[in-house]
């Protein structure tokens, strides 16, 4: 095998996983998400001890990953936008119990069963609606193959860390769509799990992993504990990109497929004199509030382009906290934003070269 | 010379998903009609609906190619069909080419049509490979591979075609490191390596130069 490979991202976000060591992967296939199970049906027999398991539905595949997490191994599971509202159940639980797990939502147009080409209408449901009880998961937006396979990793430590759910937020574009890609030649760092299910041996006390709390007190200091985990990711392990942003007057807000549009289009501008620039946030939850607070200093405005009517706007709306103008661009439906309908919304707001 | 002129009237594209193969259709169908000939290209892609044949039907009627693509509109379900149509083209006495989906699971849909060909005197299938896609970077895989498609076919890969590349970042160096395991890979399974592609920009005088229809929305 040549080592720089040419790989759909639902391909590479597999074989990434496993070499992060992750070899117990449960799934349920739909477009455009199938070729990670597929990749991973094929892969995982040959590996010692490996575990593919193609379960009888998404809810029954999120519960496998609960069930193997718990037992202190690495799990991942992948869908597409309606199966992952199927694992939300699940998520909520393995957030209330602090299981680690990567799961991987290669986004298609809804709602509901909507269409099958790619979308970023989940932002909402990655960040703020993965189940009941406010819980939160890592949320990585990668906006490339190459980085989307380094995500897996970091997803994976992360996770362990901070014993919460971590999300690779891709999209049919991103899943379906071929680039070189080097696998990186990292160790996977493994984090001590003394709370996993493993066999006392009559050597310790049972170890228990649950999410259910009956005396309120009980679950109230349950989750105080936790936030103060969500506070330290907050603080710690929010991450934006940002391009030709030295001397922008306006600024892009875009992740993912419509931050690689939006890039290109700035390209474009840059060329006609337009100071134009992007910032790439990189993590979604936590959400890199306080890059774009520094931005908006220097921007006189910002453009946010979102596959969809606008969801991630609303939070650079809560960081820029009024101090200059946020205007959205979207398309949704499956339908993505063109480089041209980016440069015109740009050149409209900037009142064209200057 | 042309080097695809020896090929049956029929012909079909198989190789893994990924490695370029409705590039090459794409490429292959626009060549034949250069020659003045009445070109049919057949998408029966019914593995994905995501970079296919269909996304470039206005260029290629545009051109004078006639596409048949497998239907996903018209359904509220995902799973595609394969048009009526096709049985009836293959049995015509115009150019015909197919584009297969991936594996051998796209490679079914091909199967389904063996009577038509039987009919016509046979096809010629090619099969693309690429040394930069994992699971076809061995001979064995390849070998393995190729069985796969010719079972759920039911027809007989007839030729090579290397499409080692890494899209808009491919040089020179990775297509010529290619081309040691294509003439080992030729020789083993006892196939003519019909062709290296290349885009021009890259080319050397043996390469078949291409150009690259599938691209992503910001190249």
């Amino acid at each position: 095998m040549a080592e720089r490979l040419l790989m759909k991202g639902n391909e590479a976000v597999a074989e990434a996983a496993i070499l992060a060591g992750c070899i117990h992967f449960f799934g349920y296939p739909i477009t455009p998400q199938t070729e990670v199970a597929a990749y991973m049906s094929k892969r995982l027999p040959k590996i010692e001890g490996g575990v593919y398991l193609q379960a009888e539905s998404e809810i029954a595949a999120a519960n496998m990953v609960l069930g193997a997490s718990a037992a202190g191994v690495r799990a991942m599971t992948s869908s597409s936008s309606p199966g992952i509202s199927l694992k939300t159940e699940c998520i909520s639980y393995m957030a209330g119990s602090d299981i680690p797990c990567l799961i991987v939502n290669v986004q298609r147009a809804g709602p509901g069963l909507g269409g099958i080409q790619p979308s970023q209408a989940d932002y909402w449901q990655a960040t703020r609606g993965l189940g009941h009880g406010g819980a939160h998961a890592l949320v990585f937006a990668p906006s490339s193959i190459q980085e989307m396979v380094d995500m897996v990793f970091d997803g994976f430590e992360l996770a362990e860390q901070y014993r919460i759910p971590a999300i690779i937020l891709s999209d049919g574009l991103l899943g379906q769509m071929m680039e070189p890609v080097i696998f990186p030649e990292r160790k996977p760092k493994y984090i001590d799990k003394p709370w996993a299910l493993t066999g006392h041996g009559f050597k310790r006390e049972h170890n228990i992993v649950n999410s259910l709390y009956l005396e309120a007190s009980e679950l109230e200091e349950k989750n105080n504990e936790r936030e103060q985990r969500y506070n330290e990711i907050r603080r710690l392990h929010a991450v934006a990109d940002s391009y030709l942003m030295e001397d922008a007057s306006v600024a892009v807000v875009a992740y993912g497929a419509a931050a690689r549009v939006s890039g290109a289009a700035i390209d474009v501008l840059r060329e006609q004199g337009v100071k134009a620039g992007l910032i790439r946030p990189v993590t979604l939850w936590p959400f890199p509030t306080a890059a774009i607070e520094s931005a908006a200093e220097q921007l006189e405005q910002i453009l946010v382009v979102e596959m969809s009517h606008g969801q991630m706007v609303e939070d650079v709306r809560l960081a820029v906290n009024g101090k200059i103008p946020v205007h959205f661009y979207g398309r949704n439906g499956g339908i993505l934003p063109t480089q041209q309908e980016i440069i015109n919304q740009l050149l409209e707001l900037t009142g064209g070269v200057k | 010379m042309d080097r695809f002129n020896y090929l049956k009237r029929v012909v079909a594209i198989t190789g893994h998903y990924g490695c370029g193969k409705t590039n090459f259709a794409l490429n292959l169908a626009l060549h034949t009609k250069n020659t003045e000939q009445e070109v049919v290209l057949i998408d029966l892609d019914i593995v994905n609906p995501y970079f296919i044949t269909s996304d470039f039907s206005e260029m290629l009627t545009a051109e004078g190619v006639s596409v048949i693509n497998s239907q996903y509109a018209n359904s509220l379900i995902e799973t595609p069909s394969v048009s009526r149509e096709i049985s009836a083209v293959i049995r015509s006495d115009r150019q015909v080419i197919i584009d297969v989906g991936g594996d051998d699971v796209g490679a079914v849909a091909l199967g389904r049509f063996w009577q038509d060909f039987e009919a016509v005197n046979g096809l010629d299938v090619i099969y693309l490979f690429s040394i930069y896609r994992p699971q076809t970077g061995s001979i064995e895989d390849v070998r393995r591979h190729v069985e796969a498609i010719e079972i759920s076919s039911r027809q007989k890969v007839t030729g090579l075609v290397n499409s080692s590349n890494l899209a808009g970042y491919t040089t020179l160096a990775d297509i010529e490191r290619s081309e040691e395991f294509s003439t080992r890979l030729s020789e083993y399974l006892e196939l003519p390596l019909i062709a290296t592609l290349s885009i021009q920009e890259i080319s050397r005088d043996n390469y078949w130069h291409i150009s690259r229809f599938v691209k992503l929305p910001w190249e």
